[in-house]
C-alpha cells in the first residue's frame, strides 16, 4: 500500500528509514503569530469579550480575526454623546464624554478619556459594544443628518 | 490487535495501538476510507505523518495513550465548553512545555484532527492571555506591534468607549 498518496513523501525514503531518527529533541521556534487563523479563532473562542478585545489590540492579524468574531456584547451606559456645531471651524463635532463631565475645556484635560470626531464612525465604537446613553444636540446642529448617521451606524 | 506504525517527518517510527489512533479523526477517516477495520491486517509500511516531527509526535501519542478511554466530548455550542478552568491536572502537567513546543502541538493536533488535544492546548494558550494588558500579551508571546499611527488612534478611541466597562465586567465576574 502506498501511504504517500495520503501524506506526501517529504524526501525520498525519509519515512522508510526506521532506526535513525534525525532528531528527538525539540528546538522549535514556532510563535503564536504562525498559527492559522482558524486556530487563533479557536483560542479566542475561549476568551471573554474583555480579553478578546485586549488581544485584538496587540497586532493587526489578531485585530482582524477578533473583529470578525461574535462575542457577548457589552453595554456602555456611562457615556454620553454630544453633537455640537463649532462656529469657529464651521463644522459639526461629536464628543464622547463620561456622564456628568462638562464639554468645556475638553481639549485641555482628560484628553485620553474624552474624545471627539467629526463623524460617528470616526469615534470607532468597538464591534462588541452597544451604546446605551444620552445623545445631546446643541444648537445649529443638523439633526436630520445626525439621525441618519446614528441609524446607519446602529442598524 | 496489531499495532500500527507511524513515522514522523524526521524519520522516527512509533508503534501505536489502533484504539489510540482512533482519537485522530484524520487517521481514523483514512482507515475507514481504505476499508481497514480492526479485524484487518495492519499495513506493513509505516504511515508518514508529514508535518509532525518526532518530538511532537511522541507527545501527541503520549497524550492519546493517556486519553484513549475518554468518552466523546460534548457539544461545542454548550457554554460549559468555553470554560478554561477545567483542564485535567494530568494535562496541566503534560503541557508544562516551552511555548514553541506548545504551538507545534497545537498545529499537530489540528493537522491530525484530535479535538481533545486541540481544545486543551488552545485553552492553555487562552489562560496565558487572560487578565493581561495588550502590552503584557505582546511580551508574553513576543508579538510585534505592527499598528500604524492611525490604527493606534483607533484603538485609543475604542478604549474610550470601553473605559470603565472593564471595571463593570470585572465586578460582574466577581458576583
Amino acid at each position: 500500500m502506498i501511504w504517500g498518496c495520503f501524506f506526501t513523501r517529504r524526501t525520498s525514503d525519509s519515512w522508510i528509514i526506521a532506526d535513525t531518527p534525525t532528531s528527538s529533541s525539540s528546538t522549535t521556534t514556532t510563535q503564536i503569530t504562525d498559527l492559522d487563523n482558524s486556530i487563533i479563532t479557536r483560542i479566542s473562542s475561549f476568551l471573554d469579550t474583555k480579553d478578546a478585545l485586549k488581544l485584538s489590540q496587540t497586532c493587526t492579524k489578531f485585530r482582524k480575526i477578533i473583529h470578525s468574531m461574535e462575542f457577548q456584547p457589552f453595554v456602555t451606559t456611562n457615556k454620553e454623546l454630544v453633537y455640537r456645531y463649532n462656529c469657529k471651524k464651521l463644522r459639526q463635532e461629536i464628543y464622547l464624554l463620561k456622564i456628568g463631565r462638562s464639554i468645556n475645556g475638553i481639549r485641555k484635560r482628560e484628553k485620553t478619556l474624552n474624545i471627539f470626531a467629526e463623524s460617528l464612525a470616526d469615534l470607532h465604537l468597538p464591534p462588541q459594544c452597544i451604546f446605551k446613553g444620552a445623545i445631546t444636540f446643541e444648537s445649529n446642529v443638523d439633526i436630520s443628518s445626525a439621525f441618519s448617521e446614528i441609524l446607519q451606524l446602529f442598524s | 490487535m496489531q499495532p500500527i506504525k507511524l513515522v514522523s517527518s524526521d524519520g522516527e517510527i512509533f508503534e501505536v495501538d489502533r484504539d489510540v489512533i482512533k482519537l485522530s479523526t484524520t487517521l481514523h477517516t483514512m482507515f475507514q476510507d481504505l476499508g481497514i477495520d480492526e479485524a484487518s491486517q495492519a499495513p506493513t509500511d509505516p504511515i508518514p505523518i508529514q508535518n509532525v516531527n518526532g518530538a511532537i509526535l511522541r507527545k501527541v501519542i503520549q497524550w492519546c495513550v493517556y486519553h484513549r478511554a475518554d468518552q466523546n466530548v460534548g457539544d461545542e455550542n454548550d457554554p460549559r465548553e468555553k470554560r478554561t478552568d477545567d483542564i485535567p491536572s494530568w494535562d496541566v502537567e503534560f503541557l508544562k512545555i516551552d511555548q514553541g513546543m506548545l504551538f507545534e502541538l497545537i498545529l499537530a493536533a489540528n493537522y491530525l484532527d484530535i479535538k481533545g488535544l486541540l481544545d486543551v492546548t488552545c485553552k492553555t494558550v487562552a489562560n496565558m492571555i487572560k487578565g493581561k494588558t495588550p502590552e503584557e500579551i505582546r511580551r508574553t508571546f513576543n508579538i510585534k506591534n505592527d499598528f500604524t499611527p492611525e490604527e493606534e488612534e483607533q484603538i485609543r478611541r475604542e478604549n474610550a468607549w470601553c473605559e470603565l466597562m472593564w471595571k463593570v465586567l470585572k465586578h460582574n465576574s466577581l458576583k
